[in-house]
């Protein structure tokens, strides 16, 4: 009889890492212990990004950062200003046009012991990468049974960052979600953006690190103190006991508008922001959906087959006695992203879209 | 693998999808590593490993340089003419030239990529070399066929781009007898062609200069006894890791499917199979 195949940990040196080598994990708080959200350290969406990869490649010399236009140009979208004078050129690293090429080799620098930061100008750009990115990256800690993983982050814009037409507005979240070995954060403010970023940073495995253009301005209470926001945990952004909607990223923003404007008729909507989609934290869905026995998802990605399907799968599987109401999704319609103004905003899901979908479950 | 000393009944049980396998089967005859060697795969999209190699050597080097832990390296990254087509290696290169990376891309040109022979699938086929050139990467042309050739060529190349810390291009010129997969046959090429090919056997070439006397132009250090034997050991070795391979378990679907998806695994990162009701989904 045969053993399965070990190597010899001995011969291994500690700097070809991952996954057999020691990882030191951040410390993570409940949610009730964590600083408080508010206060009056205001900042932007850009710079709680910038805040969270500046301390972590302070705190470790192997983390570092490349993307088109990161470092001279201060970043396409100024995520990364000023990065370039505190870390030096041979971290903060200018990367030609070639998606494919950069992001494949810092999945072998992942392999050969550095944590890189990977930024994608766009998420839309990532899919000539899409073959380093969901066949290396998710898979190598498998196919190698275990001898390597890849401990890198893929951050970059995700969805239609305002009349950027198709090819510029993707939201990759539905084709991406798909691949077992990643894990996928969707931050929807500064707060959650800076201590998931932290996080996704120390985490061993490939994270998707989905940002959105249309939020890197957006001001918060960030704190000063240091934080990290554990993956699977959902953020109550609303309570309520009428219907809960569940969402990520920058679609939470309509959610909470729909809900203010449906507390004016006296129906009181719960919102749940889920900060990662993988792991998914079902269970504060279904606390919720105990409560309200109603649920509308929330995805600005398209709806065939995409994380609200799955979303209302999981919700149908776990809790299906509960609802009174078979569970309904607000996607971007069917079609291509459009350029024209109105046009986009007819397809994206809005406030008035999620009003009409809580009045219909309602009626 | 085996030239990395990597133990042939670790590399056969893999080969047969055996829990034994170097990959405990989960990796199969195309995605094969060795933490213990530093050989990093075995990747199954042709092309695809060139951005991945160029990425170690920056590693290597970021080590050196950097994070100053580590000694100057080089990264030997290699792939078949049928992969120098592919947009990816391009990316690699550039890459690899502008960042003063200590990568060598060894292209083992065997003339065909699978069926279809090179003279049809690259441009400019001849002067494979112009590639790498063009990236400014030195760039070199060697016999594939002669072994000793194979070795005086290359360390000098190997040692200039450790010492420099820059990136190399070899056209490493050699054959293959076999189709290129069990279902392959050959009507791509003549018998004649092939036999051209066994005439001029690497091996073959080896083993008579190994046999030769010095006064012959040879070496003398082996005896005809002494290669008969070494054969037999080979063979030995060989179906020593067949039998290896033939009686190791299969993966265990319990244990091993789901093991090693996840360095930090944690909850619902996949849909559960036990709901909150207490249902068991039977089908996942």
């Amino acid at each position: 009889m045969t053993t399965a195949y070990t190597p010899d940990l001995s011969k291994i040196t500690s700097d070809i890492h991952p996954a057999i080598g020691t990882w030191e994990l951040p410390t993570f708080v409940a949610e009730s212990e964590m600083p408080s959200r508010e206060g009056d350290r205001l900042i932007q969406y850009r710079e709680a990004l910038r805040e969270a990869m500046s301390e972590e490649m302070r705190r470790d010399k192997t983390v570092f950062l490349i993307g088109e236009e990161v470092a001279e140009y201060n970043g396409a979208y100024k995520v990364s200003q000023g990065m370039l004078d505190e870390f030096g050129p041979k971290r903060i690293i200018d990367s030609p046009i070639s998606e494919n090429g950069f992001a494949g080799m810092c999945i072998g620098a992942a392999m050969n012991g550095l944590k890189p930061i990977v930024e994608f100008m766009s998420w839309s750009f990532s899919l000539v990468a899409a073959d380093p990115i969901l066949n290396n990256a998710p898979k190598m800690l498998y196919m190698s049974g275990g001898q390597w993983g890849c401990p890198i982050v893929f951050r970059g814009n995700d969805g239609a960052g305002g009349q950027l037409g198709s090819t510029h507005s993707w939201c990759v979240e539905g084709l991406y979600a798909n691949v077992p070995g990643l894990k996928m954060a969707i931050p929807s403010n500064p707060y959650d953006a800076k201590g998931l970023l932290k996080t996704a940073i120390r985490d061993p495995d490939p994270v998707f690190f989905l940002e959105s253009e249309r939020m890197l301005g957006d001001k918060a209470h960030v704190p000063e103190e240091e934080y990290y926001i554990p993956f699977g945990r959902a953020r109550v952004a609303r309570e309520g006991d009428a219907v809960t909607l569940v969402s990520w990223g920058r679609p939470v923003h309509f959610c909470v508008d729909a809900a203010e404007r449906l507390a004016q008729d006296g129906i009181e909507c719960e919102v749940l922001d889920m900060r990662t989609i993988r792991p998914l934290d079902i269970d504060s869905i279904v606390e919720s959906v105990k409560k309200t026995n109603r649920v509308v998802v929330v995805d600005q990605s398209w709806p065939f087959g995409g994380v609200a399907s799955e979303t209302i799968s999981q919700i149908c599987e776990h809790c299906f006695d509960w609802l009174d109401h078979q569970p309904v999704r607000v996607n971007t319609r069917d079609v291509p992203t459009p350029y024209a103004k109105g046009l986009e905003a007819a397809y994206l899901p809005n406030a008035d879209r999620i009003v009409e979908a809580v009045n219909g479950i309602l009626a | 693998m085996l030239a990395y000393g990597i133990d042939p009944k670790v590399i056969m049980a893999e080969l047969t999808g055996r829990e034994a396998g170097i990959s405990k089967g989960k990796g199969g005859s195309m995605h094969m590593f060795s933490t213990e060697h530093k050989f990093y795969g075995g990747h199954g999209i042709v092309g695809a490993q060139t951005p991945l190699g160029t990425g170690l050597a920056f590693a290597a080097r970021y080590k050196w340089e950097v994070l100053e832990t580590g000694p100057k390296q080089v990264c030997l990254c290699y792939l078949g003419d049928g992969a120098i087509d592919q947009g990816a290696f391009h990316e690699a290169k550039n890459l690899a030239s502008l960042m003063g990376i200590p990568v060598i891309y060894i292209i083992e040109n065997n003339g065909y990529s699978m069926g279809t022979a090179i003279h049809r699938h690259t441009a400019n086929h001849d002067k494979l070399t112009m590639r790498g050139e063009a990236y400014g990467i030195k760039s070199i042309e060697i016999d594939g066929l002669d072994i000793r050739n194979v070795y005086d060529k290359m360390k000098p190349l190997v040692d200039e781009c450790r010492d420099l810390q820059r990136p190399g291009f070899v056209d490493l010129k050699t054959y293959r007898y076999q189709g290129h997969s069990m279902s392959d046959p050959q009507k791509y090429r003549t018998k004649d062609e092939v036999d051209e090919f066994k005439g001029k056997d690497s091996i073959a070439n080896l083993l008579d200069y190994l046999l030769k006397s010095e006064d012959e132009g040879g070496r003398g250090c082996i005896t005809e006894d002494e290669w008969k034997a070494m054969q037999k050991k080979i063979k030995d070795i060989v179906m020593d890791a067949v039998d290896f391979a033939e009686n190791a378990a299969d993966p265990d679907p319990e244990t091993e499917l789901v093991t090693d998806t996840y360095a930090l695994p944690m909850k619902n990162l996949s849909p559960s199979e036990t709901y909150h009701h207490g249902a068991k989904n039977p089908l996942l």
